[in-house]
């Protein structure tokens, strides 16, 4: 009986998503495996196969890419045969590692007043955020971190310690997999954001002196992290009146929700932890005019704290809020430009707050806003895992180089690894010389590139298709990414004595002088065997070139080696993931 | 090196389908009469975030400036007014005497000392000031614009939009920007002009370099980027045993086609090759740069500046006879912390663009170049304590030596939020002067003929001015 109820569950589930595939319109998504043949004996059915079981190294090499940071040989070979939902399952289940925790025993003693916060470094929590990525068990919980912190952006550049970067960080982990209603609830009230958003200290309006409140928040809270700033259908197009997007709000709803982010202040009566605390109420610098935008009002003399409350209920209730974020997190794992009917099917797990896989599973509370329930409708899409989607010529992710360059990092299985050590990996925002990105310091609250960009002059920008990281990932940065992977690739790092970052290629060296044998080890180990004959005939002839001398052999097949993943993680089959 | 340009890049790609479209618009020929001779630059200096244009160009006449004074009292504060030792005290405020009088209607206005290189710029008829200029689709009033029975720019106030729509015309997203469309009307009209280093960026890749054959070159203000593994013979190998494996090497990275169908990553190809060509050519010319007297200041402003002064000066080595730049810096959005903030930017324009004047005297072009600056928007006019909010007209620079220089062109109206001249009260200024007229005035100097500006410029037609009257 309980297996019956189990098949049937399987095949309810998968009822569900073809459900959800046919809702989108159908179109260009493929067809679905895995659904099991009726039985026309009667007898119970064959347990059908999931269509996210993982059968092979090119499946759990393209999974591990979009949906972590990639991984080694090892990691590669150990999720075939394993369904994805429950690698999902096992990276939901672990608990979260505050950043803060880590960065208090950072701090020096004797620094206690909210005044002496600067004497921390802000460079403590991006460290720990290299050192997670790379060697975290964690890499899922990582990926959404730095996902929302794209989204839902204050940047570090400015800042001055790393208690109060710590305490944001911590409050988009710590609801990475929760809701998103919580995620707007506690950033709203982050000291960092208060002060990146000029928010913290702003005050109610005077007439007499003609100050009114910022409106730096509430143009960008709508803007940036809920509603966007057209009304968009579940599938994450714009509904079009006569032709044209309706805006979702116009200058006076700016003006008004202005006045709820009036009165927060820095809780400085806590010492240093106020820092890491919410920001708190300071009522008589809170608006007491009345609050009318969306659809919201709030009354005259409402209190702010109940103000705010309201405000964040009514952005969150919005119904943009589920497509808007959908399409924007699809683009932060697995598709530079998703199809409509994608951004849907998520969007509808984010309404719902909930996720059926193909395995049986259940993922989120069933409470809208749920992230478990729109990060596994993200990562179990089907089409993910359909030959027929895949082999399109329009799927896939072109990936920022901080993931090309923690995949790197995985998949040779560093020794080392402290990045407490790589001076150079403090600021990777040079375009020339580094990784045009740095983790958590984009140039403005709109992050490193916009979700709309669509490149001129491509291939992709031709059919309109979006690519928001070509706005970095482009010309202009090509040598300068190139040239600090091979730093990286040669352990060409030294700081001080300690020898980090250390790739010892022993799988690698023990090839090199087989060309071909190379060349096919790192296909699958850099790119899913996604690399073309002609690169991989390139490559192999490069490698080649330099021939093994005996008196020499040690750093011959040492070059080898590194020419070799030198041209590997240049292949476009490397930057994009598809 | 062979450079690749975009001629040779629409070739390649002529045996796709899905280029047929832009060969086609390749292939629309009209007059094709933009003057190609000689040597032009234009350099757009980008204030991301949106410069104060109310804290940059102040009233100096007692009327004006207590109006203005009182619109912001807290921020003025801040600021030290009263003590007088303040950049924004009225007596510090350094007098603009403009040969014309204009529209100004008897208000007389000045610089903060931070911008004193451009009050003498200024004074030594180099540099212009254009006032309250925008995005428009047509002209407004107040009373349009509260009735909202006029077309509007889409999505004032933000921050993305409005950079877009300075740069290209329309709300994020668009693709072709005026400074490529002035290039793409040159590079019509002369078959002989090579494309790949007339659009040139110090600062971020966006739309307005780029045309339907232009594109924005990057060059890194740190100074040429050169491909370290081959370029640096240590890394696969001292001697020569390892010379064809780094040929090897050289060759793939410049490879440009990539035969897959997956589209981004045949992109991505694309511009992996492209940029290391264009970049490695570009590195190999710039060993010629011979060391310019003038000294930029060590900001990033100065270091922009003085890259497009070095390239500038290899421009022949670069087959550039009209190149367009861009040069950007941010911290502009000045919410907050605006005392401190906006004086400390407005010193590093001082002395960035008078060095870079400087610098092309010395290269005796300066007649040949204009800059101009541009911002996402302008400020409100009311304070919100330390701080000020988005705005929308703004007030703008432009300076060579073809500039018709020591004078005011626009309006500066009054400081009044409640007048007509803003859209609410808050203060946000509506603009007198598009920037499709602002572009067009320049255009014109560039060398476009009346019929390539109004293709370039959608809605000029829409204007009565043409020709703002601030270049010779």
């Amino acid at each position: 009986m309980k297996a019956l109820i189990r098949d049937l569950r399987v095949l309810l589930t998968v009822a569900l998503s073809m459900l959800l595939v046919a809702c989108g319109g159908g179109g260009d998504d493929g067809s679905i495996t895995g659904v099991a043949d009726p039985d026309p004996t009667g007898n119970p059915p064959t347990p059908p196969v999931s269509y996210s079981l993982i059968e092979d190294q090119e499946t759990a090499f393209r999974f591990l890419t979009m949906a972590a940071f990639g991984g080694s040989r090892a990691d590669i070979d150990a999720l075939v045969g394993r369904d994805a939902a429950d690698w999902l399952a096992d990276q939901f289940a672990i608990p979260y590692a505050s950043y803060v925790d880590r960065v208090i025993p950072l701090i020096n003693p004797g620094v206690t007043a909210f005044a002496d916060a600067p004497a921390t470094e802000s460079r403590h929590q991006m460290e720990m955020f290299w050192d997670a990525a790379i060697e975290g068990d964690d890499p899922l919980r990582q990926r959404m971190l730095f996902a929302l912190s794209q989204i839902i952006v204050a940047n570090f550049n400015n800042a001055r310690n790393a208690n109060r970067e710590a305490y944001y960080l911590d409050n988009l982990g710590k609801h990475a997999f929760g809701n998103y209603r919580d995620i707007l609830q506690d950033i709203t009230y982050t000291p960092l954001m208060g002060s990146y958003l000029t928010y913290v200290g702003n005050r109610k309006g005077d007439p007499t002196t003609g100050r009114l409140p910022d409106e730096n928040y509430a143009r960008e809270i709508l803007q940036l992290f809920s509603t966007g700033l057209v009304d968009l259908q579940m599938n994450g197009e714009p509904i079009l009146v006569g032709g044209e997007p309706v805006e979702t709000y116009g200058n006076d709803d700016i003006v008004n929700l202005a006045r709820v982010f009036t009165g927060l202040v820095y809780d400085r009566d806590r010492g240093i932890s106020g820092w890491w605390s919410p920001m708190l109420m300071d009522e008589a610098r809170h608006s007491e005019l009345e609050k009318r935008f969306l659809n919201v009002v709030i009354p005259a003399n409402t209190d702010g704290t109940t103000s705010i409350n309201l405000a964040l209920d009514g952005i969150f209730a919005h119904p943009n809020v589920a497509p808007f974020m959908a399409r924007q997190l699809i683009q932060r794992f697995t598709a530079s430009h998703p199809t409509p009917q994608y951004v849907e099917r998520v969007a509808t797990a984010f309404e719902t707050g909930t996720f059926a896989a193909g395995n049986g599973r259940t993922f989120g509370t069933g409470t809208r806003g749920d992230l478990e329930a729109t990060l596994a409708a993200i990562l179990l899409d089907p089409t993910l895992f359909d030959a027929t989607t895949i082999a399109s010529d329009r799927v896939g992710k072109v990936r920022e180089p901080i993931l090309r360059f923690v995949h790197w990092a995985r998949a040779f299985e560093l020794s080392n690894v402290d990045s407490r050590q790589e001076t150079r990996l403090r600021d990777t925002s040079s375009a020339s010389t580094a990784l045009a990105q740095r983790p958590f310091g984009s140039p403005s609250v709109f992050n490193f590139y916009r979700p709309g960009y669509v490149a001129a002059g491509t291939l992709t920008g031709e059919l309109g298709l979006t690519a928001p990281e070509f706005q970095i990932v482009n010309e202009g940065s090509a040598i300068g990414f190139g040239n600090f992977m091979t730093d990286y690739i040669i352990n060409d790092t030294p700081f001080r004595d300690r020898d980090t970052f250390n790739a010892s290629y022993a799988t690698e060296l023990a090839l090199a002088d087989d060309a071909d044998a190379l060349v096919d080890h790192l296909a699958l180990l850099l790119t899913g065997n996604q690399v073309t004959d002609a690169s991989r005939a390139s490559i192999a002839n490069a490698i080649e070139a330099i021939g093994i001398r005996q008196s020499d052999e040690a750093a011959d097949r040492l070059s080898r080696v590194h020419l070799a993943i030198i041209m590997f993680v240049n292949d476009p089959s490397f930057t994009v993931t598809y | 090196m062979t450079k690749i340009n975009r001629r040779r890049f629409m070739a390649d790609a002529g045996a796709m389908a899905t280029s047929a479209g832009l060969l086609g618009n390749l292939a629309i020929n009209n007059a094709f009469a933009a003057d190609t001779t000689g040597y032009k630059a234009l350099v757009c200096v980008f204030f991301f975030g949106g410069l104060d244009n109310n804290d940059t160009i102040l009233p100096v006449d007692s009327t004006s400036y207590n109006l203005f004074r009182n619109r912001r009292e807290e921020l003025m504060g801040i600021y030290g007014v009263g003590s007088g030792t303040s950049s924004r005290d009225r007596a510090n405020i350094l007098q603009l005497n403009p040969i014309n009088v204009g529209s100004l209607g008897g208000r007389e206005y000045g610089l903060p000392a931070e911008l004193a290189d451009l009050r003498d710029l200024f004074d030594s008829r180099e540099l212009a000031v254009m006032g309250s200029v925008g995005p428009l689709i047509e002209p407004v009033t107040r009373e349009q614009f509260v009735a909202d029975n006029v077309a509007l720019p889409k999505r004032l106030f933000s921050h993305n939009d409005q950079q877009s729509t300075w740069m290209a015309l329309n709300i994020e997203g668009a693709r072709r920007g005026w400074g490529g469309r002035l290039l793409d009307a040159a590079i019509r009209s002369n078959a002989q002009l090579d494309p790949t280093y007339m659009g040139i960026t110090t600062s971020s890749s966006n739309a307005f370099l780029t045309g339907d054959v232009a594109r924005g070159f990057s060059v890194a203000s740190s100074g040429p980027v050169r491909v370290r593994p081959t370029s640096v013979r240590r890394i696969l190998g001292n001697n020569a045993h390892y010379n064809q494996a780094r040929d090897q090497l050289d060759a793939y990275l410049q490879e440009t086609n990539y035969n897959a169908g997956n589209l981004f990553a045949r992109d991505a190809a694309t511009m992996r090759g492209t940029g290391v060509v264009n970049t490695t050519n570009y590195a190999e010319q710039y060993d010629n740069v011979t060391a310019l007297g003038t000294q930029f200041p060590a900001n990033g402003l100065g270091s922009q500046l003085r890259t497009v002064a070095e390239t500038i000066s290899i421009r022949n080595g670069l087959n550039a006879r009209r190149q367009v730049f861009f040069v950007g810096i941010g911290g502009f959005d000045s919410h907050d912390n605006q005392a401190v903030s906006v004086p400390a930017l407005q010193s590093q324009i001082g002395g960035a663009i008078k060095a870079f004047r400087d610098a092309m005297v010395e290269l005796n072009v300066w007649n040949d170049v204009t800059l101009f600056t541009a911002a996402d928007f302008g400020r409100t006019m009311n304070d919100n304590g330390d701080g000020t909010d988005h705005g929308w007209g703004a007030h703008h620079f432009v300076a060579g030596g073809s500039v018709r220089g020591g004078r005011i062109f626009g309006d500066l109206p009054n400081s009044d939020a409640t007048s007509d001249d803003y859209t609410d009260d808050r203060g946000r200024l509506i603009p007198t002067t598009s920037v499709e007229q602002y572009a067009a005035t320049l255009g014109s100097w560039f060398g476009l003929d009346q019929t390539e500006l109004d293709q370039a410029l959608p809605n000029l037609a829409n204007f009565n001015d043409r020709d703002l009257g601030f270049m010779v």
